[in-house]
């Protein structure tokens, strides 16, 4: 099967090899991964702070990028697969874009929720030995609904213990640009989340969205704490 | 107190909040709690998602309707003896309260807790007028002898208080000998004001839901001093935000119902009071005289607004028990009557973004408060819609728009963001060592306040990708290594 | 002051709304949208009367901190005293010796006035005619305070009373404890019943009582520190007596 590969601005810059894995995991999976070189970032920094007008060019261009084949779009990062469902949305004025938004919107998936609802996998062969708390991202379960894919697939890790912890489903803190406009706030949400995880004492940090894991490992980092951060595509891409 | 409750900046009430170790502690205890007692008392309703849907519903076919509901409503109230006035400002609501209150020449009045009336800053003209306002309600109580503190929650106004500080308080303003125990406390309040409801001329309650139909005022209360303010005193205002109200008796039952169980996880509370008009001539205790003042105060503009959803609102709080922002910086820190999801939502729209312009960006967007509204508002899309309104007309800060301006343009140019991206991976992992920046970097610096940086991977992965060569699986897997943070 | 009078500033109010909603005033009733679900009816549907009633025994005990006695209408004069009785006993709050009961014909055809008021208990029957002051200085200084529930609501735990002549406001709100007395017949599922019979009523172009109150348990709040302090300004106590051949 042939997909699209939406990298997101995070993975490109600074974490390219989750990415890689990302790829390498999908390629296991069968899928000749392709990657549309005219993608940039789906724009949640601009629109979530409130700049939505002057975000439409790059959705637009966004879409465009995503316009050259009719294959399936997977992307590592439940909050940028949420944005770029909710394009639709933010260009219902201009309907001929909508609607070329929609089909892009409907075609991209988040990899756990390609992985388990489109190929209809979870058994990857990944070996893991070890505990790990699993940080469900706020915009996995609350905006993209995926709750169970991530949890299936790691499930089937062997040798992989999940520990549940206290608040579990709680924001980490991050937010995109709230974790600099609102840093003291963000700072104790993220100080909270390493509390409750400290008290299971993990090994491992494991989640589906980058940018989740680099802000509760930041201050994992800052805490001298020994919890291994792996994004998903990490894990089940280890043997 | 009006709607806005501090003259001190966000910055530096958050600053203040966050120090407040046992605020701090206690919000975070309540929230579990009230979070838990939701969630088990939706779970033991069952079929909760069907509910909200109905009281969205419910309260979306109001507001449509809203000019048809509220007639109908002033018509009954009249016909059952009951006077209307309808306040287009929060003046006009308490310039009609002090005619009463002259007219009657009242020296007391006791006040059930209401929101609105905050808002539209009752208790200063009762009190201008030389008349005794007495807030019954514990919470409120605690807050009006404590100098009139402002409240933390709009269920549960002195959260942020412990016992022992009530007890302080108490002890200091009305002379109260006692221990630091809640019931103690609960009780030596009981006695100490009991005297003030068959004293007092008037009796001033908000309003849960009015009832259209029958031109009924529902109150949903626990502590009984609702009860004992619309049946002791001669006359009953009750004041009500102009969509507080449901078509019939058959709404009231699922949005109290889903008030009840948000609110404070149960079925019912300990009192949910339907009051018609005065009281009926054959009857000899309940007021003689009933008034409803029906006040817009804004309310208007937001429901011909983007915003209209808010009004929706039934004021359970459930939004405030679950966000993870105001588990933080507590109810103060919002500078309004109205705190967390609702009150960031509510008080720009209410009282302006010049002095609320702060709380729509004082949230993460996790959208946990969508999930728990019992009327399904989408508070954390109305949230960025405020970031919207504010980024477009100019209110965000100058540096910020530039810096909105120059990603969206690269963003736009794919051949620009790509050089961008290939150059910022390197820029990145030469900038960043162990967690730090080797130089200033201006905002960052409230990330890096408390946590670390992560390390960047050195080379894009669009470089990376473009010049692969086809390798197996494997090899990708040893290539792209196991290092992590 | 005519309809008129009493009714203020309502035009140009209304007039605004049907502006901001960009429309003309709506003066037709609107088509009320039928429910999309019925989970409100679903609740308890289809339990008998013993079902009900000791769901709602159990409720009242276990979440409300209140008592419940299932007994006959023959039985009743007599735990009613009892209850009665055991509050005056309780000396650790204030309250004097005296149960108001109400007049209420659905309630003194069952009690025998003489076997309430024995071992110093001591009883008046509300009465309306008696005006305010009189009613509210016995009811204010009263133990306890007796009166009949129009329905119960077993989900919640709830005595639903409709204020009328013959049963005041303050006789369950001034005494230190409540009695509610209700017939197993007058049991239902929940709140939806209840208000669906003053739906009924208004339907019927009835007016509503003007106090119509649905009662779960004593007054209570949680308001320090969220611990939960049963008695407030309303009863610290309550007790239903639920009557199991009516």
């Amino acid at each position: 099967m042939k997909v699209n590969f939406f990298v997101t601005c995070l993975c490109d810059t600074v974490k390219a090899n989750v990415a890689k894995r990302t790829v390498a995991l999908l390629e296991q999976l069968g899928c000749d991964v392709m990657f549309p070189e005219a993608q940039s970032c789906c724009g949640q920094p601009s629109v979530n702070s409130g700049y939505v007008e002057s975000s439409k060019p790059a959705m637009k261009s966004f879409i465009r990028a995503f316009e050259c084949n009719d294959y399936p779009i997977v992307t590592p990062a439940g909050s940028c697969a949420a944005m770029v469902k909710a394009y639709p949305e933010y260009l219902k004025n201009e309907p001929e874009w909508a609607k070329r938004a929609q089909a892009v919107a409907d075609r991209l998936f988040e990899l756990t929720q390609f992985v388990v609802r489109e190929l209809g996998v979870v058994q990857l062969g990944a070996k893991l030995v070890g505990t790990a708390v699993y940080h469900p991202s706020c915009s996995l379960i609350r905006k993209l609904g995926v709750r169970d894919e991530p949890l299936s697939l790691l499930a089937e890790v062997e040798g992989l213990t999940l520990l549940p912890i206290e608040n579990q489903e709680t924001c980490c803190g991050f937010g995109g640009t709230f974790s600099v406009k609102m840093g003291e706030i963000s700072g104790e949400m993220v100080k909270e989340k390493v509390r409750h995880m400290s008290e299971v004492t993990p090994d491992y940090l494991i989640g589906a969205d980058i940018s989740c894991l680099m802000n509760i490992g930041g201050r994992l980092h800052r805490e001298g704490k020994v919890i291994k951060v792996m994004h998903i595509a990490e894990v089940l891409t280890s043997c | 107190m009006s709607m806005k409750t501090s003259h001190a900046t966000f910055k530096e009430r958050i600053d203040i909040q966050m120090q407040d170790g046992y605020m701090r502690q206690s919000v975070a205890n309540a929230q579990e709690r009230m979070f838990s007692n939701r969630a088990k008392a939706a779970d033991a309703l069952g079929n909760w998602e069907q509910w909200r849907e109905m009281g969205k519903e419910i309260r979306q076919h109001v507001l449509e309707n809203l000019d048809y509901y509220l007639e109908q409503l002033s018509d009954k109230v009249v016909e059952n003896g009951g006077h209307v006035f309808f306040a287009r400002t929060a003046e006009e609501a308490a310039g009609y309260i002090e005619g009463i209150i002259k007219e009657k020449k009242a020296k007391k009045i006791v006040k059930s807790k209401s929101m609105v009336t905050e808002e539209i800053d009752l208790n200063k003209a009762i009190i201008a007028l030389g008349c005794e306002v007495i807030e019954t309600d514990l919470g409120e109580y605690i807050l009006q002898v404590d100098d009139c503190d402002p409240p933390s929650h709009i269920v549960v106004p002195a959260l942020h208080k412990n016992r022992t500080q009530i007890r302080d308080i108490f002890k200091e303003k009305v002379d109260y000998q006692g221990t630091n125990d809640p019931e103690e406390m609960t009780r030596f309040v009981r006695q100490h004001i009991r005297h003030d409801f068959l004293e007092a001329d008037i009796g001033i309650t908000g309003c849960n839901f009015a009832v259209a139909e029958t031109g009924t005022v529902s109150l949903v209360t626990n502590e009984g001093n609702a009860r004992l303010a619309t049946s002791l005193p001669k006359t009953h205002i009750a004041v009500m935000g102009m969509e507080r109200l449901v078509p019939t008796f058959e709404e009231l039952d699922i949005v109290v119902s889903l008030l009840c169980r948000s609110a404070v996880g149960l079925p019912l509370t300990g009192y949910v009071t339907a009051l018609t008009g005065p009281r009926e001539g054959d009857q000899c205790d309940g007021p003689e005289e009933f008034h409803l003042v029906i006040v817009d105060n804004g309310r208007s503009t937001i429901l011909g607004s983007e915003f209209k959803d808010i009004l929706r609102c039934i004021r359970c709080a459930a939004c405030v028990n679950t966000c993870p922002a105001y588990r933080h910086i507590g109810g103060q820190s919002y500078g309004s009557i109205y705190s967390g999801p609702v009150g960031a939502v509510l008080s720009p729209l209410l009282g302006g973004y010049e002095d609320f312009k702060e709380l729509p960006y004082a949230c993460s967007l996790c959208q946990s408060c969508n999930d728990v509204c019992p009327v399904k508002i989408p508070l954390s899309d109305l949230l960025l819609k405020h970031r919207k309104v504010m980024a477009e007309s100019k209110l965000t800060p100058l540096g910020e728009r530039a810096a909105a301006r120059a990603f969206n343009y690269v963003n736009a140019r794919p051949a620009l963001w790509s050089k961008t991206v290939k150059v910022g991976a390197k820029v990145a992992n030469a900038a960043i060592k162990d967690g730090k920046m080797l130089f200033n970097a201006g905002p960052l610096k409230d990330w890096t306040d408390s946590r670390d940086l992560p390390q960047p991977d050195g080379e894009s992965f669009r470089s990376w990708f473009k010049n692969r060569k086809q390798t197996t699986v494997e090899q990708q897997k040893n290539e792209a290594g196991d290092r992590h943070d | 002051m005519t309809n008129q009078e009493r009714l203020q500033h309502r035009t140009a109010f209304l007039d605004n709304i049907a502006k901001v909603l960009d429309r003309p005033r709506r003066t037709q009733a609107p088509v009320r949208p039928a429910f999309k679900y019925r989970c409100h009816q679903e609740v308890m549907a289809g339990w008998s009367p013993d079902q009900l009633r000791d769901h709602l025994v159990d409720y009242t005990k276990n979440a409300l901190g209140a008592e419940a006695i299932v007994t006959t209408k023959a039985k009743l004069s007599q735990v009613l005293f009892e209850v009665c009785h055991a509050y005056q006993q309780n000396k650790s709050f204030n309250g004097g010796n005296d149960v108001v009961l109400s007049a209420d014909v659905r309630l003194l055809a069952d009690v025998d006035i003489n076997q309430l008021t024995q071992a110093g208990l001591s009883s008046y029957v509300w009465d309306s005619s008696l005006g305010y002051d009189a009613n509210i200085r016995v009811c204010e200084r009263a133990k306890v305070g007796v009166v009949f529930a129009e329905q119960a609501l077993a989900e919640s735990g709830t005595m639903v009373l409709y204020s009328q002549a013959v049963q005041g406001r303050a006789i369950s709100l001034l005494p230190e404890a409540s009695v509610f007395v209700v017939p197993k017949s007058a049991i239902m599922p929940r709140l939806t019943q209840a208000t669906a019979l003053l739906s009924e009523k208004a339907k019927a172009g009835e007016r509503m009582p003007s106090c119509i109150n649905f009662i779960s348990g004593p007054s209570s709040t949680a308001d320090i520190e969220l611990i939960k302090v049963v008695g407030v300004h309303g009863p610290i106590f309550a007790t239903y007596i639920i009557l199991d051949d009516q």
